[in-house]
C-alpha cells in the first residue's frame, strides 16, 4: 500500500483528526485493502482469488497476524467478539454456540468460508463460530454486506473468510502452545511446518476441554441464589493439514484437510431447577484441492472441496434414564467445485469468468427422507483500475433444484484522490439467500415452495490515513454509512388450519447504520502503542406489514450501539493487551417489550506477556484476565456469561530443527 | 398509570384479604349448601410466555371493571419473571401453586400477596397441580419423550415435598376430582397416548384406566359427575392426522361416549374445554369455533357460538362469562370476553401465550 509522509507541521485536517482521536480516547481501524494484483505475466503466488480481487469497493477488514496471534488459543467467535466488526450472540463460556450478527442481521445472513468454500450449516444456514479455532486460519477477511454476485447465498450481513496460506520464507518450525485457566479450562496446540522452495507442508492440531462450571446469580430462580453452571462442559479436538506444491512460477497445487470433533453439554436456561441432561456432538470433515495456473495474460484456478457434517443432539429427562427423550441425528455432505478464468486485457482492465457446481446430500431424522440437491452458478466480473480509481462490476446467475434467485449484480468504485491517503468508496449490490434444508424439508412444516430471500445493500464510505513522519506513527479513520433491505425474509409462523409452524416468505427488514473505525500507532524508542476502536450504530427495522404489532421494531438481539477497543502496549520484551467492549441494550422479543430488554454491559479483558528467546527456541508466557471487572451480563437472555476468569498461556517455537531440506 | 395499577393492586389485595376472611367464616356453610356460583374475587390469566425465554407471567384482572395488572408475579417478586412456560396456577388454602414447565419448578406463593415462599424443584416436566385434600396435592409430570410412562407426584402441602410417585400413562396433563377419585389425562407428552388414569385419593393409588381419544389434553366434570375429556387427535408427525373428539366418561361404570369433532382442530393450545357454573353445559373448541353443549345432549351442536379458535378456553363460574384466550406467540396475547349469551364484552391484552384463566 502506498502512503504519503507528511513532514513538519500537520495540515489543518490532520490536526483536527488528531484532536478528535485524542478526545475520543480510543480508536479502531480497518484496513482498506487495496489491490495487490499483478497485471501482466503474474506469478502464481500473487493471484488473488475472485472475491479478494474484486473487493476494493467493499468494506473489508483484515485481521492482522498480531491480532490472530493474540487470540490464537480462542475460537473465531471469541476473536471476533473482541476484535471484529461483528456482534457475536454467545450463549455462554468458550465453546458455547457463537452466532454472528453482522449489521443487525441474524446469523444465517453471514457466510463463513474456508479457503473460498462456504461452511455454513446446510440445515440451519448459519455457522457456529465456536467450532472454528483461530489458530486454524492464517488470515481472516471480513467483508461487510458482501455481494451475492461474488459470494453467493446468504451475505446480507457479510462474509467471513478464513484462509490458509503458505509461508515460503519459514520452511521449518515446530510450535507448541499450552493454556490453562479457570473452570478446568485446558488447551494444548501443536503447529509444524516443513518444506523447501517448492513444497510446503503444515500440520496444526489442538485439544481443548473445559468444565465451564462458573458461578452466577440466578435472578430467575426462587431466592435468586448463586448457582454453579451445570452440564456445561466441552471437549474439542481438531487437526488440519495443508500442502502446497509450487510446480513452477506459473503453477501451484494446494490441498487441505480439516477434521474436528466437539462434544458439548448443553446447559439449562436460567431459572430451571435441577440440571439439564442434554448433549450435542458435532463432527466435521472438510477437504479441498486447488490448482492455479497463470499464462501470459490470464490465470486459471480450479478447486474442489468435500464437506461432511455429523451432528447428534440428545437429551435425557433425568440422569438415570436409559432412553433419550430427544435423540436427533443429522448428516450432511456437500461437494463443491469452482472454476475461474481471469483475463488481463491491459494494465487497467481485467475480466473474470467463473462457474460453480455443488451437490448436496442430507440425511436428517426429522425430514423422514434422504435429500439430494444441486446448485450451479455462472459468474462474471469486470475491473477497471488506475492509480486513483478502481471500479468493479460483477454478475451471477444461480440455478438450483427449486426456485431460482434473480440475476445478481454489484457495482462499486474506490476513488483515491490523494494517492492512498484519502479514499472515497461507494458500493451497491443485490443479495439473495436460499431457504435452508430445514426450511424446506422439516416435518411437519417444511415448505418446498419457499422463494429465496432477496434484497440489496448500498454503502458510502470515506477514509483518511495520516502519517506523522516518525517511524511507525500513523492514524487512520474510516466512516461508513449503509442501508440494506431484505424482502421475502423467511420466518416460521403458526400454520393456519394446522397446529404446527411452517416457514413462509413474509418478512421485510431494513437495516441502516453508521460505522466508524479508527486506529492509531505510535512508537517512542522501544515503546510501541496501538489503539483500535470500532463503533457501530445499527438500526435493524422489522417492516413486515403482516405483523403490525411489530412494525418498525428493532430486530431481536440487535444492539443499537456497540463499541470495541483494543489497546496494545509493547516495551522491550513485555506486552500488554487490553480489550474494552461496550454493548448497548437489546430486545429479546419481537415486540421490543422493556420487560424483555437486556441491560447494556461493559467488559474488560487484560493480558500481560513476556517474550523470551533461547536459540533455537523462542516463545512467550502470558497471563490473562477475562472479564476483569467481574461483570454479570447476558448476551442471550437468561444464558449467564462467565465472570472473572484467569488464564496462563505458554507458547514455544523451534525453528531450523533440521538441516535444510 | 403506574399509580393507578398500584391502587388497583392494593384494592385487589384488600379484597383478597377480606375474601379470605369471609371464606373462612363461610366455608363450612358453603360446603353444606354446595354453592354453584362462588364469588370470584380475582381473575388470574396464566400466560405461558415465549418458548425459549423466561417471559411467563400472571395477569390479574378486576372481575368488575376488567382492569388488568400485567406481570403481577414479577411485581410482587422483586422483578423476577414467573418462569419459563408457565403452565398452571391453582390455589389451596392460603397458598397458590405456580407450575413452570420449562423451569421445572412449582413455586408456592402466598395467596394474599403472591410473594414466593418456597419452591419444589427436581422435576423434569411438570404440567398441572391440583389440591386433593387439605394437606395433599397432585402434580402431573413427565414428557415421556423416552417412551416411558409419566407420573403423578403426591405433594405434601405442609413441607412442599414429593411424598409419593404414582406411575400413570404417557405425558400426564390435566386432572379433575370426582369424590375420592382423580381422573388424569395422558396426553402423550412428546409421543402419544389415548388414556385417562383413575387415582384413588384416599389410598393414593392408581385404580383404573379408561381408553379415550388420541391425545387427551383437557378434562372437566358435569353436574351428574360425568367426566368430559377433550382429545386433540394425532398430528401428522404422530402418525395422524386423526379427528379430535370429546369423550364423556360415566364415572359409575367408566363407560365412554365419544363425540367426533369431524376433523383435527387447528388450535395449538391444550386447555380447550370448560364447564359453566351449574355444570350443566360444557364449552369446547371445535373445527370452526367455540361450541356450547348441554351435558344431556346426545349429539354435538351444529353451529359454534363463537367463531374463534382460541389457545385456551375458560368460563367464569360466577358470571358465566366465556373467556377465549388468543395467543400471538411472539407478542402479548388477548383474553376476549363474551357474555353467557355469546355477545362480545371486551378484549383484554394480557401476557404472552395465555393458556388458562383461574377464577378464585
Amino acid at each position: 500500500m502506498r502512503s504519503v509522509t507528511i513532514p513538519g507541521r500537520l495540515p489543518r485536517l490532520g490536526r483536527l483528526i488528531v484532536l478528535v482521536v485524542i478526545l475520543s480516547g480510543s480508536l479502531p481501524v480497518k484496513g482498506q485493502q487495496f489491490s495487490q494484483k499483478v497485471h501482466q505475466v503474474p506469478q502464481v503466488q500473487v493471484i488473488a482469488n475472485r472475491n479478494d480481487y474484486y473487493n476494493q469497493d467493499q468494506k473489508i477488514m483484515v485481521l492482522d497476524t498480531t491480532t490472530l496471534a493474540q487470540y490464537s488459543t480462542d475460537n473465531l467467535g471469541e476473536l471476533l467478539s473482541k476484535a471484529g466488526p461483528i456482534f457475536i450472540r454467545s450463549y455462554g463460556a468458550q465453546g458455547s454456540v457463537s452466532a454472528p450478527s453482522f449489521r443487525g442481521t441474524p446469523a444465517q445472513h453471514t457466510s463463513v468460508t474456508w479457503n473460498g468454500f462456504p461452511i455454513n450449516s446446510m440445515t440451519l444456514g448459519q455457522c457456529d463460530l465456536s467450532l472454528s479455532p483461530a489458530s486454524f486460519t492464517d488470515q481472516v477477511t471480513i467483508t461487510h454486506s458482501a455481494p451475492s454476485s461474488l459470494y453467493g447465498s446468504g451475505t446480507f450481513g457479510g462474509a467471513i473468510a478464513m484462509e490458509n496460506q503458505p509461508d515460503w520464507d519459514q520452511r521449518q518450525s515446530l510450535g507448541i502452545t499450552a493454556k490453562m485457566g479457570s473452570w478446568n479450562n485446558q488447551r494444548y496446540g501443536l503447529q509444524t511446518r516443513l518444506g523447501n522452495a517448492k513444497f510446503h507442508y503444515r500440520l496444526k492440531g489442538f485439544y481443548q476441554k473445559a468444565q465451564n462450571n462458573y458461578e452466577y446469580r440466578d435472578y430467575q430462580q426462587f431466592g435468586q441464589p448463586v448457582r454453579e453452571r451445570k452440564n456445561n462442559a466441552v471437549q474439542n479436538v481438531g487437526v488440519m493439514q495443508n500442502v502446497y506444491y509450487q510446480h513452477s512460477t506459473r503453477s501451484r497445487l494446494e490441498a487441505g484437510v480439516w477434521f474436528q470433533n466437539r462434544n458439548k453439554e448443553v446447559p439449562d436456561i436460567m431459572g430451571a431447577s435441577g440440571q439439564s441432561h442434554a448433549q450435542q456432538k458435532d463432527s466435521t470433515l472438510r477437504a479441498y484441492a486447488s490448482w492455479k495456473r497463470t499464462f501470459d495474460h490470464s490465470a486459471l484456478q480450479v478447486k474442489s472441496g468435500f464437506f461432511y457434517h455429523y451432528q447428534l443432539y440428545k437429551e435425557k429427562e433425568s440422569a438415570g434414564d436409559q432412553n433419550y427423550m430427544i435423540h436427533s441425528p443429522l448428516e450432511t455432505q456437500k461437494w463443491m467445485n469452482d472454476l475461474n478464468y481471469r483475463y488481463y486485457l491491459n494494465q487497467q482492465i481485467t475480466f473474470d469468468a467463473g462457474f460453480q457446481y455443488s451437490n448436496i446430500r442430507a440425511d436428517v431424522k426429522a425430514y423422514n427422507r434422504h435429500i439430494g440437491e444441486y446448485r450451479m452458478s455462472a459468474i462474471g466480473a469486470f475491473q477497471y483500475e488506475t492509480d486513483q480509481l478502481t471500479a468493479n462490476v460483477s454478475l451471477r446467475q444461480q440455478f438450483n433444484s427449486y426456485t431460482q434467485p434473480a440475476p445478481q449484480y454489484s457495482i462499486g468504485v474506490n476513488y483515491r484522490p490523494w494517492d492512498d491517503q484519502l479514499f472515497i468508496r461507494g458500493h451497491f449490490s443485490t443479495k439473495y439467500r436460499l431457504p435452508t434444508l430445514n426450511d424446506k424439508y422439516w416435518q411437519p412444516g417444511g415448505n418446498k415452495d419457499l422463494k429465496p430471500e432477496h434484497g440489496w445493500s448500498g454503502e458510502m464510505a470515506a477514509g483518511y490515513t495520516l502519517e506523522y513522519g516518525a517511524p511507525g506513527a500513523q492514524s487512520t479513520i474510516e466512516v461508513t454509512a449503509y442501508q440494506s433491505n431484505i424482502h421475502d425474509m423467511i420466518e416460521w409462523i403458526p400454520k393456519e388450519g394446522a397446529s404446527f409452524w411452517h416457514p413462509v416468505n413474509t418478512s421485510k427488514v431494513r437495516t441502516t447504520g453508521l460505522e466508524v473505525s479508527m486506529k492509531h500507532r505510535f512508537q517512542l524508542e522501544r515503546l510501541q502503542m496501538s489503539l483500535s476502536s470500532i463503533y457501530h450504530y445499527t438500526r435493524a427495522m422489522n417492516l413486515n406489514k403482516d405483523q403490525p404489532q411489530f412494525y418498525r421494531n428493532q430486530l431481536r438481539y440487535t444492539p443499537y450501539h456497540n463499541l470495541k477497543n483494543i489497546l496494545r502496549l509493547s516495551f522491550k520484551h513485555y506486552q500488554m493487551n487490553t480489550s474494552l467492549r461496550y454493548t448497548g441494550i437489546r430486545y429479546a422479543g419481537l415486540d421490543n417489550a422493556t420487560s424483555n430488554m437486556l441491560d447494556d454491559y461493559f467488559v474488560v479483558d487484560l493480558g500481560l506477556s513476556r517474550n523470551f528467546k533461547f536459540t533455537p527456541m523462542k516463545g512467550s508466557l502470558k497471563f490473562q484476565v477475562k472479564n476483569l471487572l467481574d461483570r454479570q451480563y447476558q448476551v442471550i437472555a437468561n444464558y449467564p456469561m462467565p465472570g472473572q476468569a484467569f488464564y496462563i498461556h505458554l507458547n514455544i517455537q523451534f525453528n531450523q530443527l533440521f538441516k535444510q531440506i | 398509570m403506574k399509580n393507578k395499577h398500584m391502587n388497583f393492586r392494593k384494592t385487589i389485595i384488600s379484597i383478597f384479604s377480606a375474601g379470605v376472611l369471609i371464606f373462612s367464616i363461610s366455608a363450612c356453610e358453603e360446603s353444606q349448601t354446595n354453592q354453584n356460583t362462588p364469588d370470584v374475587e380475582g381473575i388470574y390469566i396464566v400466560n405461558e410466555g415465549v418458548m425459549g425465554q423466561i417471559s411467563g407471567s400472571i395477569t390479574l384482572v378486576d372481575p368488575e371493571s376488567g382492569e388488568t395488572i400485567q406481570e403481577y408475579f414479577k411485581q410482587q417478586n422483586e422483578g423476577r419473571s414467573a418462569g419459563s412456560v408457565v403452565q398452571d396456577l391453582s390455589f389451596s388454602g392460603e397458598k397458590a401453586f405456580l407450575v413452570a414447565n420449562n423451569s421445572k419448578t412449582v413455586e408456592i406463593l402466598d395467596k394474599e400477596n403472591f410473594e414466593a415462599r418456597d419452591v419444589i424443584s427436581g422435576l423434569s416436566y411438570p404440567r398441572q397441580f391440583m389440591a386433593v385434600g387439605p394437606n395433599t396435592g397432585y402434580l402431573t409430570n413427565g414428557s415421556s419423550g423416552d417412551n416411558t410412562n409419566g407420573e403423578v407426584f403426591v405433594i405434601d402441602l405442609e413441607n412442599h415435598t414429593v411424598a409419593d410417585t404414582l406411575e400413570v400413562g404417557k405425558g400426564p396433563e390435566s386432572m379433575v376430582q370426582v369424590n375420592n377419585q382423580v381422573y388424569v389425562t395422558n396426553s402423550g407428552g412428546y409421543v402419544s397416548d389415548s388414556s385417562v388414569n383413575i387415582i384413588n385419593t384416599d389410598r393414593h393409588q392408581v385404580t383404573g384406566k379408561v381408553e379415550v381419544g388420541a391425545i387427551p389434553t383437557d378434562i372437566t366434570k358435569d353436574l351428574n359427575n360425568n367426566v368430559w375429556v377433550f382429545c386433540k387427535g394425532l398430528g401428522g408427525w404422530q402418525g395422524g392426522p386423526t379427528n379430535s373428539s370429546l369423550v364423556k366418561i360415566n364415572t359409575d361404570n367408566q363407560q365412554t361416549t365419544t363425540f367426533d369433532l369431524g376433523g383435527r382442530i387447528s388450535s395449538y393450545g391444550n386447555y380447550l374445554l370448560a364447564s359453566d357454573a351449574n355444570k350443566d353445559k360444557i364449552y369446547f373448541v371445535g373445527m370452526d369455533g367455540v361450541y356450547e353443549m348441554d351435558v344431556s345432549q346426545e349429539e354435538l351442536p351444529a353451529e359454534p357460538i363463537i367463531q374463534e379458535i382460541p389457545y385456551g378456553l375458560d368460563v367464569n363460574p360466577e358470571t358465566g362469562n366465556i373467556y377465549c384466550l388468543k395467543s400471538e406467540f411472539q407478542a402479548r396475547g388477548y383474553a376476549i370476553r363474551y357474555n353467557p349469551d355469546h355477545t362480545l364484552i371486551d378484549s383484554l391484552q394480557v401476557g404472552y401465550s395465555p393458556n388458562a384463566v383461574v377464577f378464585e
